[in-house]
C-alpha cells in the first residue's frame, strides 16, 4: 500500500464518520482526493491543472547546495501529482537546474516537459532547442513554444515541422504581462497551434475578454503564467484570513484561493506557479484537489480580492 | 520605448536576492587572494599617502581582473545574461588602470584637503561596506570583500582616483561609477533600496572632491 492508497482509505473512513476534521485530517483528505486534470483540446490528453514555472526560482547556476534544494522542490512537485514544467532558454541556468533535478529523481515518467525557443533568428532555433534538450536530459519535449512571440513566423514553421516528424508533440506561443494580445489573437486565429500561454490571475483578467473565448473556440490549450504576479498577490493579502466560504470548494490558504480562481475557468488548461520552496510547492499543488468554484463564486472571489 | 517601457525594473530581474547573495558566499572562497591584494593596497597607500605608489595601479588592476573572472564570468554570468558584459567591462577597467599613468609632477599633486573625500570613500569601502548588508540579515559568509565583490572594488578604486590629480587617469572613473549605478538598480529591483547608497556615496565623494579642489584654486 503506497501513501496515496493509504490516504484514500483514510479519507473514506473519515468521510463516513462525518466528524469535524482536524487540520491534519483535512490535509489527508485533500491529498487523497483526485487531482483535477484537464484535456489538451487538440489531443484529449489530460494533464494536471497545476504545473510549475521556473522563472527566477530555478536560476541558481551551478550552486550545488541550491541545486540539491531545487531537486527537493521537484520531488515535492511530482509526489503531489505534478506534470508540466515550463522553462525557457531566457531563464538563465533554469533549464540546466531542472535537468539536474530530473536526473536526481530518475526522470519521473509523469513529466510533461515544456520549454520555449527564444532567439531573434529563425535559423538559430533548432540549435537552441537541441541545447535545451541536452540541458533537460530529455529525448524530446512534450511542448515547444515561441517565447514572447519573438520571430514567431520562422520558429512556428520549425516547430510545426518538428511536430510532423514526431520530434515534439505540441507547439504553442507565449506572451506575458498582458502584452501583444492583438498579435496573439491573430496567431490563434490563423496558425494550427496546440497551446497558448499568457498572463492570467485574479487581477490581470484581460484574457477573459477575447483570448480565453478564442482558445475555447479554436480548441487551443491555455497556460496561465504569473498566477501570483511574481508573489505580489500573496504579499497583498498579508495576514488577512481567508473568507470562510472558501472552505466550500476545499480552499485552505490564499495560494489555493488564487490558483483555484485561475484553473476553474473553463478555458484554462493549467497554471504554472513558480516557487523555490518545498512547503510552497505543497500549498500550490493542493489547489488542484478538493473541488473548484463555479462561475458565480469566481466573481465573488475576484470581488473579495479587489476589496482587500 | 514601446514595449520595453511597459516593463518594471523588477520584471527584468532574472534571479532572486537569495541567489545573488549566494554569489558572494561562493566567490569568497578566494578570500586569501583578496586578503593579499587588500594588504598590498593598504601598504601602498601607507607608503605614498597621495596614492602615487606605482604598485597601486597594479593592485587595483589585479582586483578588477579578479572580479571580472571569478565573480562576473565564473558566477554571475550563470544567472544573469548580462554577466559576461560585466566581465568585459571590469577587464577593460583593469586595462585602463594599468595604461593610464599619471605624469603629474609633485607641484600638481592633489591638495591635502581635496584628498579627504577619497580617503573617506576608501575607508568606508574597506572597513564598513563589506559588512553593510549584515544589517538586513545577510550571512557573514557573504561579506562583500575588496577584490572579490564588484561594489567594494569599484568604491575603493573611485576613492583612489579621487586621491589622484585630475589627469588622463580620471578616464578610469566612468566604469566604476557606471557599475555603482548598475548595482543600485539591481538592488532596487531586488527590493533592497539601501543599494542606492553605493552610487550615492560615490557621487557625493566625487562632488566633494571637485568642490574642494575648485575652492582651493580660488
Amino acid at each position: 500500500m503506497n501513501r496515496r492508497h493509504f490516504l484514500t482509505g483514510l479519507g473514506s473512513g473519515l468521510a463516513l464518520t462525518a466528524l469535524p476534521l482536524s487540520g491534519v485530517a483535512a490535509d489527508a483528505l485533500m491529498i487523497a482526493s483526485p487531482a483535477l486534470r484537464k484535456p489538451i483540446p487538440s489531443s484529449g490528453e489530460r494533464i494536471p491543472v497545476i504545473g510549475m514555472g521556473s522563472w527566477i526560482t530555478f536560476n541558481v547556476g551551478d550552486d550545488a547546495a541550491a541545486r540539491a534544494q531545487r531537486a527537493e522542490v521537484l520531488r515535492a512537485f511530482f509526489a503531489d501529482g505534478g506534470g508540466m514544467i515550463d522553462s525557457s532558454p531566457m531563464y538563465g541556468s533554469a533549464e540546466a537546474v531542472i535537468g539536474d533535478g530530473l536526473a536526481r529523481l530518475g526522470h519521473p515518467s509523469e513529466l510533461f516537459a515544456a520549454t520555449k525557443v527564444w532567439t531573434s533568428s529563425g535559423d538559430d532555433g533548432p540549435d537552441e532547442i537541441a541545447r535545451s534538450q541536452a540541458l533537460w536530459g530529455v529525448e524530446r519535449f512534450h511542448l515547444l513554444q515561441v517565447h514572447n512571440l519573438l520571430a514567431w513566423e520562422a520558429h512556428l514553421a520549425t516547430l510545426q515541422a518538428m511536430k510532423a516528424d514526431g520530434r515534439v508533440r505540441y507547439v504553442g506561443v507565449t506572451t506575458s504581462h498582458g502584452r501583444r494580445h492583438a498579435e496573439l489573437e491573430q496567431i490563434m486565429r490563423t496558425q494550427p497551434i496546440d497551446f497558448v500561454q499568457a498572463t492570467y490571475n485574479i487581477v490581470d483578467r484581460e484574457v477573459e475578454q477575447r483570448i480565453l473565448p478564442l482558445a475555447a473556440e479554436r480548441g487551443i490549450a491555455f497556460i496561465a503564467n504569473r498566477p501570483f504576479r511574481r508573489g505580489a498577490l500573496i504579499e497583498r493579502v498579508g495576514q488577512r484570513p481567508l473568507p470562510p466560504w472558501a472552505a466550500d470548494f476545499g480552499c485552505r490558504d490564499w495560494p489555493g484561493f488564487l490558483l483555484k480562481f485561475i484553473v476553474s475557468h473553463p478555458a484554462v488548461t493549467c497554471a504554472i506557479p513558480a516557487t523555490s520552496r518545498v512547503d510552497h510547492m505543497h500549498e500550490n499543488m493542493r489547489a488542484m484537489r478538493g473541488g473548484m468554484p463555479d462561475a458565480a463564486t469566481r466573481e465573488r472571489m475576484a470581488a473579495q480580492f479587489a476589496a482587500l | 520605448m514601446g514595449e520595453w517601457g511597459s516593463y518594471d525594473l523588477s520584471d527584468l530581474l532574472m534571479f532572486s536576492a537569495d541567489s545573488y547573495v549566494r554569489l558572494f558566499e561562493r566567490a569568497n572562497r578566494l578570500w586569501p587572494l583578496a586578503l593579499l591584494l587588500g594588504v598590498a593596497l593598504v601598504i601602498g597607500l601607507w607608503r605614498r599617502p597621495a596614492g602615487a605608489s606605482p604598485s597601486l595601479r597594479w593592485v587595483l588592476a589585479s582586483a578588477w581582473l579578479t572580479v571580472a573572472i571569478s565573480f562576473h564570468h565564473r558566477l554571475y554570468a550563470q544567472i544573469n545574461l548580462a554577466g559576461e558584459a560585466f566581465a568585459l567591462l571590469f577587464a577593460v577597467e583593469a586595462a585602463l588602470l594599468v595604461l593610464l599613468r599619471s605624469s603629474a609632477r609633485p607641484a600638481h599633486a592633489t591638495p591635502l584637503a581635496a584628498t579627504l573625500p577619497g580617503w573617506l570613500l576608501i575607508t568606508y569601502a574597506l572597513l564598513l561596506h563589506p559588512f553593510f548588508w549584515f544589517a538586513v540579515g545577510r550571512p557573514w559568509q557573504a561579506a562583500e570583500l575588496f577584490a572579490i565583490a564588484p561594489d567594494t572594488t569599484a568604491l575603493v578604486t573611485l576613492g583612489w582616483l579621487l586621491l589622484r590629480p585630475m589627469t588622463w587617469q580620471w578616464l578610469a572613473l566612468p566604469i566604476p561609477l557606471i557599475w555603482c549605478i548598475v548595482s543600485a538598480l539591481t538592488h532596487v529591483a531586488m527590493r533592497e533600496p539601501l543599494g542606492i547608497l553605493v552610487p550615492l556615496l560615490a557621487l557625493l565623494a566625487l562632488g566633494a572632491r571637485l568642490v574642494i579642489a575648485a575652492w582651493q584654486r580660488r
